[in-house]
Parts: structure tokens; sequence; C-alpha cells
């Protein structure tokens, strides 16, 4: 019984924590009340309150979500691109930015893909939030203990999927891993920003590439014998 | 189209401007009214709807604002870096990292700072990503917005193409790629310091100074 208790609990969390995923990424964290947030889950603010005490405290919560979220993302992503290559190895003889150009699409793909049909995890929504929740950091200290491991959570991932990926490529890293993956996450932000924007037939995914293989150019160059085009 | 308004009107908009960047960086688009914003700005809703139909028609102008302000930073910025070679010659003999993280602190102005006053970068960067998020929830404004934030590229372009020089250097892609990609840097150096508590030029220098290796090539 206590047991039961407990999940339905933890639905409403649930429920009231994709509720904010979704408001906040509409109109950004600081517009939104805990009101909108409740309406859109369909709960009373007795509820929320006596699961959240606050915003701050549904954020904290979102951020340790976001971090699991990402942290999957990556693992699908290189699984995606590994799975592809495996499947043509053929591809493998191009030169090291027209393999990642191809493998790029699998990955992104898987990255974006959710099969949990509670989350509305659509690029617009991911991109909004992401910033947002940087925003809300910005602006308000109270999150900040919460948002510095889910920055570091979202960083780690990603460099150390930067090595696997550019090796099989034939590509070596021009700068530190860190170093590396700060300019291609600010690339990759941007050329999100401006894919939602317009509107492209071919999709998200397409349309962030060129973006991100600039950033890749810069920071890596065939390694010796694997010249290809660069 | 603003040749034609008077220079007192020119002032107004840019007021109302500089007092949405404000209120934008503290409190986001969405939270910021037309009222707080003339209240900001000094000015009553009736001098506000006398220039801009909407609170989104106010974001061009914001652009514009922010164009202006980023083509007078470059000047000076460069100023600063060439004064620093004339004033300290053979410097440009020894390039490489050091050369780039010292012309980047010259660029950023870090040993100027004075770390009392609040951040100088806060409100053009965090203003910036509230556009660009507007830009993208509200199809309406992406005109705009896309015309403005690709203005910026101009005047950023050809401060990196004269920087390279000044260093001995050469692009090494397109101006308008640089620019493109120290936009982004600046908005995700930003946030990440402005969400640590952090000032934006300390965490955007070294990045920078990467950024300025990779865009950039010897000259021969």
């Amino acid at each position: 019984m206590a047991e039961r208790g407990t999940r339905r609990r933890d639905e409403t969390r649930a429920r009231l924590v994709a509720a904010a995923a979704e408001v906040f990424a509409e109109q950004g964290i600081t517009a939104s009340t805990i009101e909108q947030v409740c309406e859109r889950a369909g709960y009373s603010r007795g509820a929320f309150y006596s699961n959240f005490g606050s915003k701050i405290a549904i954020c904290e919560e979102l951020l340790v979500i976001e971090r699991g979220f990402y942290a999957d993302a990556f693992r699908r992503g290189a699984a995606a691109f590994t799975r592809y290559f495996a499947a043509h190895p053929e591809l493998l003889a191009l030169g090291p930015y027209e393999i990642l150009e191809r493998g790029l699409v699998p990955l992104l793909g898987a990255f974006v893909a959710v099969e949990d049909d509670e989350r509305a995890a659509t690029p617009t929504n991911l991109s909004l939030l992401y910033t947002e929740l940087g925003l809300y950091a910005a602006r308000e200290p109270g999150i900040r203990p919460a948002y510095a491991p889910y920055a570091e959570g979202m960083s780690e991932p990603f460099e150390q999927l930067l090595g696997p990926l550019f090796a099989l490529a034939g590509l070596r890293l021009m700068v530190s891993g860190t170093e590396a993956a700060e300019l291609i996450t600010a690339l990759y932000e941007e050329a999100t920003r401006d894919a939602l924007m317009s509107e492209t037939a071919e999709g998200v995914v397409a349309a962030v590439i060129p973006g991100l293989l600039l950033a890749i150019r810069l920071v890596t160059e065939p390694l010796p014998g694997r010249g290809g085009t660069s | 189209m603003s040749e034609s308004l008077s220079p007192r009107r020119l002032r107004t908009r840019r007021r109302l401007a500089q007092a949405a960047i404000e209120l934008y960086a503290e409190a986001g688009i969405a939270a910021s009214t037309v009222e707080t914003i003339c209240e900001r700005a000094g000015f009553s809703r009736g001098a506000f709807y006398a220039n801009f139909p909407t609170k989104e028609a106010l974001s061009a102008e914001i652009l514009a604002a922010l164009h202006e302000a980023l083509s007078d930073w470059t000047k000076r910025a460069l100023a600063r870096v060439r004064d620093d070679l004339t004033t300290t010659p053979n410097l440009t003999t020894q390039p490489g990292p050091d050369l780039l993280d010292r012309t980047t602190r010259r660029v950023l102005n870090l040993d100027a700072i004075d770390p009392s006053s609040p951040d100088p970068w806060s409100h053009a960067s965090l203003t910036l990503i509230e556009l660009s998020l507007q830009a993208v929830r509200d199809p309406s404004v992406r005109e705009a917005y896309r015309a403005g934030r690709g203005a910026l590229l101009d005047p950023l372009g050809s401060f990196l193409e004269q920087l390279a020089q000044l260093l001995g250097r050469r692009l090494s892609v397109s101006p308008e790629m640089a620019a493109g990609a120290l936009i982004a840097v600046f908005l995700a150096a930003s946030r990440s310091a402005l969400a640590a508590g952090d000032r934006v030029a300390d965490t955007l220098a070294p990045r920078v100074a990467v950024l300025l290796g990779r865009v950039t090539a010897p000259l021969a």
C-alpha cells in the first residue's frame, strides 16, 4: 500500500516535471508561473507544493533528468555512428570530413530520438529548454549549485565521444578535448537555433550539419595518410 | 527607412532599445512589458507606440543598437592591439599561443576590468540569446532577427581580418564564417560564465584565443 502511494507520488512528480519542461521551453523559466505548470499537468497548486517547494526545486529535478537524458543521448548517438559504419564499411575509404558528414546524420538522428512517449522531445523543445536553463542560472543564483553538475554532465560525455569518433574518421584534434568540445558545442547551438528558424524542408538534423562540420574542421586535421579532402 | 526620422526621434528609439536591452537581459523578453520598458527609459507609453507598433517591433532597433555598439567596440579593440604591438616591438616575430593569449587580453581589455563594476558583457549577450529564442518561437520576428543578426557579421568579420593582419596572419576561413564562429563562442561562453556566477570576459578569453588560433594561419 505504501508502495502504491509512492508510485502515484512518483507519477505526479514526473508529470509536473514534464509539464514544467514544456511550459519553460515555450515561454522561458522567469516568465513561467507555478499556476501555468499545474494547469498544464492537470494538478492543483497543492499537489505542486507537496512535491516541490518552489520553482527552483522543480528546476533542480529537471536538471538531473536532463543530465540523464543527455548522457543516454550521447550513448545512443555514438552507438548509431558505430553501427552505421559497421553496416557500410566501404564508406570508411572516404575522406575524413566526408565520413563525418555521412555519420553525423544517424548520430544526430539517434540523439534526438526518444522512445519515452511521456516526453515531448522535439529538437525545438530541447534546444529552447537547454538555453532557458542556462538563462535561469544566469539570473537566479539559487539554482547555480544544481546547474554546475548539469553543465559538467553535458560536456563530459561529449568530450568522451569526440576521441573515438574522430579516430574512426581519421582525424586528430589540434586543440585539447575540452577546447574542442566547447567550440563544437557553441557552433552546434547556434546552428540549431538557425535551423529551427529556417523551417528547412530537409529538417533540423540536415540543417545543422554544415555548422557542425565547420566546427569540426576548425579543431581537427586529417591524420597522416588519411588526407582525403580537407 | 530610418533616414527619414528626426534626430530626436532616433534618440527616443535608441533609448527605448537601450532600456529593453537591460530589461531583456535581467528578466527575459516574456517578463518585460512595454510598460516596464517605458518606465526604464523614462518615456510614456505614447512615445513608445508612436515609434513601435508592438514590443516585437522593437527587436530590430535593439539589434541596430547592438550593431553600433559592436562596431565601436571593434575599433577600440583594434586600437588596443595596435598600441600593444607598437609599444612592445618584436611581438609578432614570435607568433604562437602566447601572442594569441596576449592579443585576446588586449581585445577583451582584461587588464582594465574593475571587478566591482557590473559585467560589461552580460546585457549584450543575454539579450542576444533572448532575441534568438524569440525568433525560434515567433515566426513573425524571424526576418528582422536574421537581418539584424546577419548585419553583426560585417563589423566582426572585418575586425577579425584586420586583427589577423596585425598579427602577421591571415583568415583561414571566410570573414563571415570566422565572425559567425566568434558570435557562437561569445554566446556559449557568456551563458556558461553567467550561469556559474563568473565574469564573461574571464571565461571568454581562453576560448577566443583558441578560436583565433584556428580561424587564422601564418601568412607564409
